[in-house]
Parts: C-alpha cells; sequence; structure tokens
C-alpha cells in the first residue's frame, strides 16, 4: 500500500479540524473564552444600568428644574445612540478578547508541539503551508465563533431594553463592530501562533506577545497623541486630539500605520457611535487598511515561521 | 545544622543570582524604563506645545489690542509629568511581579528540584521565605533604578531641580510601589505553586491581573452617573452643584456599589495614593506630606491588606507535590 500526498487544501482542512477539537478540549482556552462571555453580559449589564441611572436622575431632575423656573431639556437617554450602550465592548475586545485569542492562537501550535508529533507529522509527505493555512482557518472560525456568541447577548439585550429604536442601521451597525473585533482578536490569534512556532519554551512563547500588546495598548498611543495608559482603555480616547507640534506629527505619521491598538479603537468607538471622529487624523479607510495589512502581514509571517519550524526539535519546554 | 537564617539567605542569594543569569529582569525592568521615560519626554513635550499655544494666543490678543490677562497660562508642576509613569507602574510593574513570581516556581518545578529541595531538612516556610526575600530584594532594586532614572530625567526633562520635599514624595511613592509589586510577585507564585500546568498558572495570574488591574477601575469609572452621557448627565441637563448633590443622595446604594467595584482594585488604591503624594490630583497639589498621607492612609491600609492575604494565601496552603511534579 501506497501513501498518496494531500493537496494543500486536504492538508488545510484536515489541520483545521485537529485544531478546532484540541482548542475545544484545552480548558484555558475555554476558560478564557467563559471570562470574555462573562464580561459580554457586564457590558450588558452596564448599558441597562446607564439607561436605568440616566432616566431615574431626569425624572428627579425635571421637578427641581421646574421648581427653579428654567426650562426642561428633552431625555437625554432619547439622543443616546443604541449601540453606545456597549461601548464597554470597545475595552473588552481590546483586553480580554486580544488576550484569549492570543491563547488560542499559541495553542493551536502548541499542542502539536508539546505532543512530540511535528517530527513525524514532518516526516510524511504533508504540505507546511497547507498546516499553517489549516491552522489560520481554525483561529478564523474560533474568533467569529465566539464573536457571533456575543453578538447574539447584545442583540437580546437590545431587544429587551425598552426605549430603544432599532432600525436596520443599528443592526447592521453591531456586524460592523464585531467584524472588526474580528479583524482586531484575528491579529493576536495569529501572533500568538507565531510565537509558538517560533520560541523554544512556553513560557517565552506567551511572554513575548503579551509584551506586544502592552506596548501596542498602552505606549504607542502616548507616544502618538500623549493618550495616558489608563485614558487609552476608554474608548472616548479615540476622539481626544492630539497635542499640536512636529514631535506628535512625526510619530503619529510613522507609528500611526502599525498602531492597530489605535485602529481598532477609532474603527469600534465609531460603529458604536461614541466618537465623532473629530478630535482624530486618522481615517476609516486608513485604519481599516492597517488592521487588513497587519493580518496580512501576520499571516504570512505565521506560514513562513511554520516551514521555518525545526522538523527533529520535538521538545517544547515550559 | 544550618540556622534558618542562613537557610534563607542562601535560597534568596540563588534567587538573585538566577534572576540575572536569566536577563529576565533586566529585560522587563527595561521594558518598564523604557516605558516611564516615554511617558515622561512625552508629558513634556505636550506641556511644552501647551505653553507654545498660549504663548501664540498671548501674542494675537496683545497684537490686537486685547487684554491677554484673562488668559490663564498652563500651570507647570514637575512632579505632575509622573501620571503617565505611574500608571506604567500599576500596568508593567504588576507584569514584572507576576513573571518573577512566575519563575520563582517554574524554575524549581521545570528541574523537578521542588521535591528534592524539600526532601532536606528545610522546612516549607523557610523555602517560601527564602524566595519571598530574594525576589523582593530583586522587586525593590528593579524599582529602585526606575524610580532613580525617572527623577533625573524629570529634572532634565523639566530643567528644574527637585526640592528635598519633592524626593520625599518620590521617595514614599516607590516604597508604595514596592508593596505593589511584591504583592503581584506573591500572586504568580502561589499559583505557579497551586495550578499542575504551569502555562495555566500564568494566564490564570495575567487573568486576575487584567480584571483587577484594568477591568475593575474602569467599570467602577464607567458606572459613574455622571460619566454616562457624552459631556456630562448634570450639565446637560443644566442641573447645578447644590441641586446635583441632593439628587445624588438617592443613588447612595448604587454609588456604595460603585465605590465597592473600585476599592478592589489594588491598582486603584496605589494610583489614588501615589496621585495624591505627588500632587497630580488637583486638591493634593501643595498640601504638606503627613496632612496627604493621612488623608489617603485607607489606601496604605488596603494595599498592605492584599500584600498580607496572598502571603497568607502562599504560607498557609500545603504543598502539594505529586500535583507539582514536571509533566
Amino acid at each position: 500500500m501506497t501513501s498518496r500526498s494531500l493537496s494543500i487544501f486536504e492538508t488545510a482542512r484536515l489541520s483545521a479540524f485537529a485544531a478546532i477539537k484540541i482548542g475545544l478540549r484545552d480548558h484555558t482556552v475555554v476558560l478564557l473564552a467563559a471570562l470574555f462571555f462573562a464580561m459580554v453580559l457586564v457590558s450588558a449589564y452596564l448599558g441597562w444600568s446607564a439607561t436605568g441611572t440616566v432616566n431615574s436622575i431626569y425624572a428627579k431632575a425635571v421637578p427641581v428644574l421646574q421648581a427653579q423656573g428654567k426650562p426642561v431639556p428633552a431625555n437625554p437617554v432619547g439622543d443616546t445612540p443604541p449601540l453606545s450602550l456597549f461601548r464597554n465592548m470597545v475595552t473588552y475586545v481590546a483586553l480580554l478578547g486580544a488576550l484569549a485569542a492570543l491563547v488560542l492562537g499559541h495553542q493551536t501550535v502548541a499542542a502539536d508541539r508539546k505532543a512530540g508529533v511535528v517530527p513525524l507529522l514532518f516526516s510524511r509527505p504533508v504540505n507546511r503551508t497547507g498546516i499553517a493555512l489549516g491552522k489560520t482557518s481554525a483561529i478564523i472560525l474560533a474568533v467569529v465563533a465566539v464573536l457571533a456568541a456575543a453578538g447574539f447577548i447584545n442583540a437580546l439585550t437590545m431587544l429587551v431594553l425598552p426605549g430603544l429604536s432599532l432600525g436596520g442601521a443599528v443592526w447592521l451597525g453591531l456586524i460592523k463592530f464585531y467584524s472588526v473585533s474580528a479583524l482586531y482578536m484575528l491579529a493576536f490569534g495569529l501572533l500568538g501562533a507565531i510565537c509558538a512556532a517560533a520560541f523554544k519554551t512556553e513560557s517565552m512563547a506567551l511572554l513575548i506577545p503579551v509584551t506586544v500588546w502592552l506596548t501596542l495598548t498602552f505606549i504607542v498611543p502616548q507616544i502618538t497623541a500623549n493618550i495616558g495608559p489608563m485614558a487609552a482603555l476608554n474608548p472616548q480616547s479615540a476622539n481626544l486630539v492630539a497635542p499640536t507640534g512636529a514631535f506628535f506629527t512625526l510619530t503619529s505619521s510613522i507609528l500611526g500605520p502599525i498602531s492597530i491598538a489605535e485602529s481598532y479603537r477609532y474603527l469600534a468607538s465609531s460603529v458604536l457611535e461614541i466618537t465623532s471622529g473629530a478630535g482624530t487624523t486618522t481615517t476609516t479607510e486608513g485604519a481599516l487598511m492597517t488592521l487588513a495589512i497587519a493580518n496580512l502581514a501576520l499571516a504570512w509571517a505565521f506560514v513562513f515561521t511554520m516551514k521555518r519550524l525545526d522538523a527533529c526539535r520535538s521538545n517544547y519546554r515550559d | 545544622m544550618i540556622s534558618r537564617y542562613s537557610q534563607i539567605t542562601t535560597i534568596a542569594a540563588k534567587e538573585i543570582h538566577d534572576a540575572f543569569r536569566v536577563h529576565l529582569l533586566t529585560l522587563l525592568t527595561g521594558f518598564l524604563i523604557l516605558a516611564a521615560l516615554v511617558s515622561l519626554s512625552v508629558s513634556a513635550i505636550a506641556l511644552h506645545a501647551e505653553y507654545l499655544t498660549y504663548i501664540e494666543s498671548r501674542d494675537l490678543l496683545i497684537s490686537l489690542g486685547k487684554s491677554a490677562a484673562d488668559l490663564a497660562p498652563p500651570a507647570f508642576f514637575p512632579l505632575k509629568l509622573l501620571r503617565g509613569f505611574i500608571e506604567h507602574i500599576e500596568i508593567i510593574g504588576a507584569v514584572l511581579g507576576i513573571v518573577l513570581g512566575y519563575r520563582a516556581a517554574a524554575v524549581e518545578r521545570g528541574h523537578s528540584t521542588l521535591a528534592l529541595i524539600l526532601t532536606r531538612p528545610l522546612s516549607k516556610f523557610t523555602f517560601l521565605s527564602g524566595k519571598l526575600a530574594g525576589n523582593a530584594a530583586l522587586i525593590t532594586f528593579a524599582l529602585a533604578v526606575t524610580f532613580a532614572i525617572g527623577a533625573v530625567a524629570l529634572a532634565a526633562i523639566s530643567g528644574v531641580g527637585l526640592g528635598v520635599a519633592d524626593i520625599y514624595r518620590i521617595i514614599i511613592v516607590f516604597g508604595a510601589a514596592c508593596i505593589y509589586v511584591v504583592s503581584f510577585f506573591l500572586l504568580g507564585f502561589a499559583l505557579a505553586l497551586s495550578i499542575r500546568k504551569l502555562p495555566t498558572a500564568l494566564l490564570a495570574a495575567f487573568a486576575i491581573w487584567l480584571a483587577l488591574v484594568l477591568i475593575a477601575p474602569q467599570i467602577g469609572d464607567t458606572m459613574d452617573p455622571d460619566n454616562q452621557v457624552a459631556g456630562g448627565v448634570f450639565r446637560t441637563l443644566g442641573v447645578a452643584k447644590p441641586e446635583q448633590i441632593e439628587i445624588l443622595k438617592s443613588f447612595k446604594t448604587y454609588e456604595t456599589v460603585r465605590d465597592g467595584i473600585e476599592q478592589a482594585s489594588p491598582a486603584k488604591h496605589f494610583e489614588r495614593f501615589s496621585f495624591a503624594i505627588l500632587g497630580i490630583k488637583d486638591i493634593y497639589n501643595g498640601l504638606p506630606i503627613a496632612e496627604v498621607v493621612k488623608e489617603r492612609i485607607v489606601d496604605v491600609w488596603s494595599l498592605l491588606a492584599f500584600l498580607v492575604a496572598l502571603a497568607g494565601l502562599l504560607f498557609l496552603r500545603p504543598l502539594n507535590l505529586t500535583r507539582l511534579t514536571k509533566e
């Protein structure tokens, strides 16, 4: 009996199924996904709480204003775009979503390396590009599944809350928000997979992408727009005006194209209508381009790293 | 028989030697210093840009024959430039603590020396104390270097020499930073000595770090009634301050829950204390140190309680060696 070599597509399909099965069995991935869902529920609660609190304040303010003979303005809840209720999701995707994606991407490669199957696998007539594409597809499917479930929870919240006008534009906005979030999380999933293939120890393979994430989330926004580390967590920071001067013009033009955290915050905040975008020099097209190029570059880097993975090395230390 | 003190210092010395050998401490401290310097430089550049805008506006008013008396010049307090520096200690300093805690356990588990060490005439308490002493010394050293470079850079960037009172204030914040980062060391160390898989322990520590350092303060901030409408709900409605206070009295439970969420974060306590001592928070700017410490003593107790609780968890929990052997 002779073994036939599999085509790139067959290899990718088999590799994707195997990676998804491994991801579902991994407690860490499941735990982080559960934590992310918990935060989706918290975000929904905060949206509900915000509406309730503002309504109560308005109800108490009306008699006070009437007693003072002042004009009573309209309830601000009526002017609040429905999707802005989920403004906390921008922060949770940027924090927990990115971390969960990073661990998921890491596990798709690390599971094979820890099991010691890499030398065996690469001794067979398999296409390494196909394996990398399969693992990439698994990461995409997992990210889309998690975000689809999160979107479903948000949709239910909007249907339950009274007084929201839910037109087609709102539902389209929700889809756009999760599409942009998928692009952001996918970038970190691919980064996790690259590091798992490139580093000798699991600890370094986790620590390095976390450091990259810290740099992109907290340091780069400060250099390009003087947004402090804690302020960077606030989705409203997408609307902050960068200080004038040659320094910030130079840094934003050099670092802007690689600042995917800022691009994501800008796009997500614009879609959720929590920013007018007036304070930034970023454009929707520019921010989308940044995320798309980052994903393509990382996907290429992952294929390259998988091709360079030492087929003789089976050990993958803690 | 070697004394317990000698055993502790031997283990501590080995920790320090190991940490420098693998360059992990150097790398993370370098990253923290880089972040702190970036923050200081950018804050100074932003302040300079603000000053130039003020000069431009003032000159324009004067050229139009108007008075520039109503145009307030930007206030300059050198210690205020440390805002981003403190926030980086909050975020990256905690990561440094977690990674050192993880490494302290992983190095023994990875080489399967944990069980061997504890078969020797050495108590669990002595072993853990040695590890804690060594890593606390490393953290103090790393933070001392970071704060010293930060203070020198602050004086150089701002062009204003720091006074004795300013240096005292920085030293007090350095002390609070040591307590804060050692707490996160204890978290990483305790988890890496409890969870069967080491990478899971590292991720669990990061998940707790996310919740305590980044998510809890953010939730508290979001729940602030005045943050729920762009521009502030009371400003939008045109409600004056005395009426605001009256209306907010009926949200006492809500405010208690909100404050409770913020109080759960050790990062928030470190931030509130540091911002008060350094005068970053305007209401404390210019107040004597003793007065500020007295007013923010609750933050000091909260940081110490967090440290003691984690130390208790580490020392009182039995070590399950069968569970911790290498897979």
